[in-house]
């Protein structure tokens, strides 16, 4: 019982009693039906595309004509102004220079930046909890080692990291050894990405790993037998649960914006396959010609990120009332700001 | 202890400059297609005059070989662009008024919106229920600035104050010395767009930083000693919770100032450094990008040794280590 | 022979090009040394990119000819005139046209007397072979026109030589000799080119592009601020009288760089500049507000360019006549015309319409002005045994338009398209490496001179090289390569004797599909309301002529 009192209960009360704390969040519940909207429309892309718009994401319709009210106008007037939204079916956001339906983009261009941020986040996620355990557990020269690894990826400016590495990779494609990614994929942003935030999460856990692994119930773990592997992964990882979940959807946020930089900048999703980066790029090259193309993309990614940043400060609120224990700060996103923000010293 | 303390962060400092500058070679140097030779030839050169400037500008030599010589150039201030061919310190040297204009203008907005907006919210949250109120709008604005990409808000402010109204410019720096209301007038929206990302920001830190304040004991004390709402917030709360707001300012602003705002600056056609970096990271040109990326690193790592001397001497609890 | 695909430079946002500065024209008159242009000038030209070098024997884009061209003057340019008239050559520092052997390889070349440098410094005869050699040096993007035609030009190249043999000068009665090593036709364009424009001897041989040396035109380049700005003011020691047919600049330039191609345009169209680069076109909301606002100042001009898309003819599946007739039939090229925001006239030959050459016939696939038969392109692909192929097409970032149409039609017609967009600063140099198999691509190609042997370079299979290649569709034609070996010898003076010959190559190339031709490209001339635009010289080699801006 004295080792009870001191140690976190790794049980299943503490998480339920954060649900209900989440839950009685109105703004948290708004922030996860509009970021589960989202995701839905992307998800019926396919059938947007087909059923409403009758068209892909990719064909082009440069001199192609749409009737609107009756009229029949150019989808792309002669000197290459795209038709804005019409609020019908087809064209429903209006077309881009190449004719192609903005709306239907939209869906899968979104598509395409979620799958990116969630896979970014997950690997993000996956390293950073290794490395802190590694680092927390085994300590000295390990940890010394991955802290200073850690320290290399903080101090790169993180926009310059991901564009050179987007850039250089974009049509060579990258060999891993077991695997390899051809220009072009998407994995290749999420891969990117994914690493560049690693230290942003990897920081703060190994703390919490070192911290825990002074604890009276790792010790009594320990005086069980159990092995490092096994303390590592079942006693100390389950603790570690509530800070993995807040960052979850701080890393989604960051991950849509940091997407949408690259892309914005021509070193994320390659042509043509859109996401809501690269069509803003292509609204902002037409300026002032058609600002649809600007807005639709860029209030759909406003939406998500705020929403995902929403959702995260819910989190943290339920999750870690007192703030004692882990301090996450929403970021801007490593966006124009060269250090991903976590914890100063 | 100040001794150990600047000797340590000056062998870190060196440390990370020359990890960085080695990583920035290799990401350049593994790609197909990049070899810089070609392009320095010309585009119609026969095998004999590729030979030649692989030979002059000893892309024939080991990477390593490569890399210190490159780095001779960085040190010495010697060091040739591939592409224009000009002395990358110069260029750099010249991108560099427009950019400290920006981080400049830019982070005195964000500093004093993010501090008015905290201590207000903070404030708002200990009132009454409208009070309270109006702190969840704040916060909800606060968010939406955060979660807004700088070329979105840069794009917009652009079309609607830009080409619509015709307010402001279109982009472009005009020098202070030349000009300064010109300055003035193309360095506004700029200087909004990258304020608006970072003030929501630092308002939700502040606030944070203040209602957890409110709680400690000595604010208690304080109050309880009969010094006035107004006194316990300025001299004991702000003062505390401003610490950590000191410390991002700092990084933030050597980041900007290396080149970090390469989205504003490319949106707004500022030409400054982080636009030079964006641009030569497009023409695979490595030896701007390496001069930029380890500028932004110096500045972030001694602004972050400055910051925690700045904490240090402000708040006797914070130890450096 | 070698050359340079000089692109035009189009700016795509933030990259590829540099920038500055929203609003001008309010600067003052910083010290020009015009005369009358004190109480208007200086006239401000707004360009999308900064020219790749100032240092005339180091750049080669139409961004830096076109500022070069009238400070650089070499013995010989082009009329200051529109239209034809302005494709032909003229003396300029030689006294009249050169004597030429009956071999056709020793051209006699005598100086006019009394001219100098913008420094004041006399010019010399032996200028002219330094300038050679310098721009040899320099590795001027274009040097194959010197290397392989002048005698000893190459064995300089090479070290083996501190001279060029081939071209002899003396200074006392200003008589210059060139031997070439075979007669070459267009050799007074070599001669044109600004690349052989004079500067002092002794000049340093390094590149100066911040710094340029003195000329002896009727410009001389002020105040370079790398990327953003540079001056051009009137020479002080320009006499008119001296050179016949270049006209005294009456007022001085101020060329600022605004990479947005909006805020570009609005500079030119609200009158805070003078003068819009003809490099970049219009953006589509800009043409509009163009036509509607400033009708008369504003008109689009032909280039002599080619836009098209070049296919592997050496490969599958391009190496099946039928799948690149294919590829041609189901071209939409008024698609193209539209994502070039109308700046593109459709065609289907490979030489622009002003070149000698460009046939009348019509076109063997289909109208150029049509949509494409893209029902009949599938059966022609299904017949070739290609169908389901994949196919990467290259493309740089300025053309992703493009690209995205050209690979759509691909896969209409039963490709399998993918994409391979890269920035244009690294795109010809990986499309001109035949390590990276470029299956097909967008190319443009602008003249260097008004001459088809120019273009025709790119359809040479005598000039296929590991690096830096031409003949982009790797085209081995012993048609084609005869051809062009004998065309190649007649001279500019009586190119118009062979046009016939010219253009039984040219439908050939048409017949064969060996090259996807779009179109060919526009520029627009766009001025301030206080340009007197009518008086402005459209130069149809180096764009619009500032030595004829004249401000009311």
């Amino acid at each position: 019982m004295e080792v009870r009192e001191h140690s976190p209960p790794p049980g299943r009360r503490r998480h339920a009693s954060a649900w209900r704390r989440l839950l009685r969040q109105p703004a948290a519940i708004v922030a996860a039906c509009v970021l589960l909207g989202i995701v839905t429309l992307c998800l019926l892309a396919p059938v947007y595309a087909r059923e409403v718009a009758h068209t892909g994401p990719d064909a082009n319709h440069v001199t192609a004509t749409v009737s609107v009210s009756g009229r029949r106008l150019d989808v792309v007037s002669p000197t290459g102004v795209p038709i804005g939204p019409t609020w019908q079916g087809r064209f429903l956001f209006g077309a881009d220079p190449n004719g192609r339906d903005v709306a239907v983009r939209l869906l899968y261009g979104g598509r395409n930046s979620l799958q990116i941020a969630a896979i970014a986040t997950l690997l993000t996620m996956l390293l950073a909890v290794i490395v802190a355990l590694l680092a927390g557990w085994f300590g000295g020269a390990l940890d010394a080692l991955l802290s200073r690894l850690m320290d290399l990826i903080w101090s790169y400016p993180v926009l310059l990291l991901g564009v050179a590495l987007g850039v250089t990779l974009a049509v060579s494609g990258i060999d891993l050894g077991f695997t390899t990614l051809k220009g072009g994929s998407l994995l290749l942003p999420a891969l990117i990405i994914g690493v560049v935030y690693v230290p942003y999460m990897a920081r703060p856990l190994r703390a919490q790993t070192i911290e825990l692994a002074r604890r009276e119930f790792v010790d009594a773990a320990r005086q069980q037998g159990l092995s490092g592997a096994r303390i590592m992964f079942g006693e100390i990882l389950p603790n570690l649960s509530s800070s993995v979940v807040v960052f979850a959807p701080l890393l989604l946020a960051n991950a849509i914006l940091l997407e949408s930089g690259l892309s914005f900048l021509g070193a994320g999703v390659q042509a043509p396959a859109p996401s809501w980066g690269t069509m803003i790029s292509e609204g902002t090259r037409l300026m002032p010609a058609a600002i649809h193309l600007v807005l639709a993309p860029g209030l759909m990614l406003l939406a998500a990120v705020l929403s995902a940043n929403v959702l995260a400060e819910a989190a943290r609120d339920a999750l870690d009332p007192r703030g004692r224990r882990l301090r996450v700060r929403p970021t801007a996103g490593g966006l124009d700001r060269g250090l991903p923000d976590g914890e100063p010293a | 202890m100040m001794l150990a303390f600047a000797a340590r962060r000056l062998a870190a400092m060196v440390l990370v400059l020359f990890a960085i500058s080695v990583l920035t070679f290799l990401i350049f140097e593994v790609i197909p297609n990049g070899d810089p030779a070609l392009r320095l030839a010309g585009r119609l050169a026969n095998p004999q005059e590729i030979h030649d400037v692989r030979a002059q500008w000893g892309f024939d030599k080991p990477v390593y070989v490569q890399y210190l010589r490159t780095m001779e150039q960085v040190l010495t201030g010697k060091v040739i662009s591939y592409t224009q061919q000009v002395n990358v310190l110069d260029e750099v040297a010249e991108d560099l008024p427009a950019t400290i204009s920006l981080t400049v203008g830019a982070s005195v907005i964000w500093l004093l919106m993010g501090v008015a907006l905290g201590v207000l919210g903070a404030q708002l949250a200990r009132g009454g229920p409208l009070a309270r109120l109006a702190d969840r709008g704040l916060g909800a604005l606060a968010m939406a600035g955060i979660s807004t990409p700088a070329f979105l808000v840069g794009d917009l402010l652009l079309f609607y104050l830009g080409y619509r109204l015709r307010i402001f410019p279109l982009g472009g720096y005009v020098p202070l010395t030349e000009d300064p209301l010109r300055w003035l007038t193309h360095m506004l929206l700029p200087w909004l767009s990258l304020a608006i990302l970072f003030a929501g920001f630092y308002s939700r830190v502040l606030r944070a930083g203040i209602l957890d304040t409110m709680g400690e004991s000595y604010v208690r004390t304080a109050r309880a000693k009969g010094l006035s709402p107004r006194r316990v917030l300025l001299a004991h709360v702000l003062r505390n919770s401003l610490l950590p707001i000191v410390a991002l300012w700092g990084l933030d602003f050597a980041a900007v100032l290396g080149g970090g705002a390469l989205l504003t600056e490319t949106v707004f056609n500022l030409h400054g450094v982080g636009q030079y970096a964006a641009e030569s990271i497009q023409r695979l040109d490595i030896p701007p990008i390496l001069v930029i990326t380890m500028l932004t690193a110096f500045l972030v790592v001694v602004l972050s040794a400055a910051t925690d001397l700045l904490q240090a001497a402000l708040d006797p609890r914070v130890r450096l280590r | 022979m070698k050359s340079t695909v000089r692109m035009l430079a189009i700016a795509t946002l933030g990259f590829g090009c540099v920038s500055t500065i929203a609003a001008c024209g309010s600067g003052g008159n910083n010290g020009s040394s015009g005369k009358a242009s004190a109480a208007a000038g200086p006239a401000t030209v707004v360009a999308a990119s900064f020219p790749d070098s100032l240092d005339p024997q180091v750049g080669a884009t139409t961004g830096s000819t076109e500022a070069t061209w009238n400070v650089y003057l070499g013995l010989y340019t082009y009329a200051h005139a529109n239209g034809s008239a302005g494709t032909q050559v003229i003396p300029a520092l030689a006294s009249s046209l050169p004597k030429i052997s009956a071999g056709g390889t020793l051209y006699t070349i005598t100086l006019r007397r009394g001219l100098v440098y913008s420094d004041g410094a006399r010019v010399k005869a032996s200028d002219f072979a330094f300038a050679i050699r310098r721009a040899i040096k320099l590795n001027w993007g274009n040097k194959g026109f010197f290397t392989e035609h002048i005698a000893g030009a190459e064995a300089f190249d090479e070290g083996k030589s501190s001279s060029i043999s081939g071209i002899s000068s003396d200074d006392a009665t200003g008589t210059i000799a060139i031997r070439l090593t075979a007669p070459y036709g267009p050799f007074l364009n070599v001669l044109a080119f600004p690349a052989a424009g004079l500067v002092p001897s002794g000049t340093p041989m390094k590149a100066l592009p911040n710094d340029p040396p003195p000329g002896a035109g009727p410009y001389e380049i002020a105040h370079v601020v790398p990327g953003r700005s540079f001056e051009e003011r009137v020479n002080p020691h320009w006499a008119a009288e001296a050179i016949p047919g270049i006209p005294k600049p009456s007022v001085a330039i101020e060329v600022k760089v605004q990479s947005n191609p909006g805020a570009q345009a609005n500079e030119a169209l609200g009158g805070s500049a003078d003068l819009f680069d003809w490099n970049t076109p219009l953006p589509p909301a800009a043409v509009q507000q163009a036509k509607r606002e400033a009708s008369g100042r504003y008109a689009v001009e032909p280039v002599a360019q080619v836009t098209f898309f070049f296919l592997d003819t050496q490969e599958p599946p391009f190496n099946s006549e039928a799948a690149r007739q294919a590829v041609v039939t189901a071209l939409n090229r008024p698609a193209y015309e539209r994502l070039a925001s109308g700046y593109l006239s459709p065609g289907c030959y490979f030489l622009p319409p002003k070149i000698v050459g460009h046939p009348s016939a019509p076109c063997p696939y289909g109208d150029p002005n049509g949509n494409g038969d893209v029902a009949k392109a599938k059966q022609l692909v299904r017949q070739s045994g290609t169908a389901g192929d994949a196919v990467a097409v290259w493309g740089d970032s300025p053309h992703k338009e493009f690209v995205d149409n050209f690979a759509q039609t691909l896969d209409a017609i039963g490709y399998r398209a993918s994409e391979r967009v890269i920035s244009p600063s690294t795109y010809f140099p990986t499309i001109a490496s035949l390590k990276t198999k470029a299956q097909a691509g967008w190319a443009e190609w602008v003249q260097d001179f008004p001459n088809p042997v120019d273009f025709y370079q790119l359809l040479n299979g005598k000039l296929i090289h590991p690096e830096g290649n031409l003949d982009l569709s790797l085209v081995r034609d012993p048609v084609l390569e005869a051809g062009i070996e004998a065309l190649g010898k007649v001279p500019a003076s009586q190119l118009s004797s062979v046009a016939g010959r010219w253009e039984a190559l040219e439908r050939r190339t048409a017949q064969k599909a060996y090259v996807a031709v779009i179109g060919y490209q526009e520029a627009p001339k766009l001025t301030s309301a206080r340009v007197n635009f009518g008086a402005l010289v459209f130069s149809p080699v180096y764009g619009p002529d500032w030595t004829t801006i004249e401000l009311k």
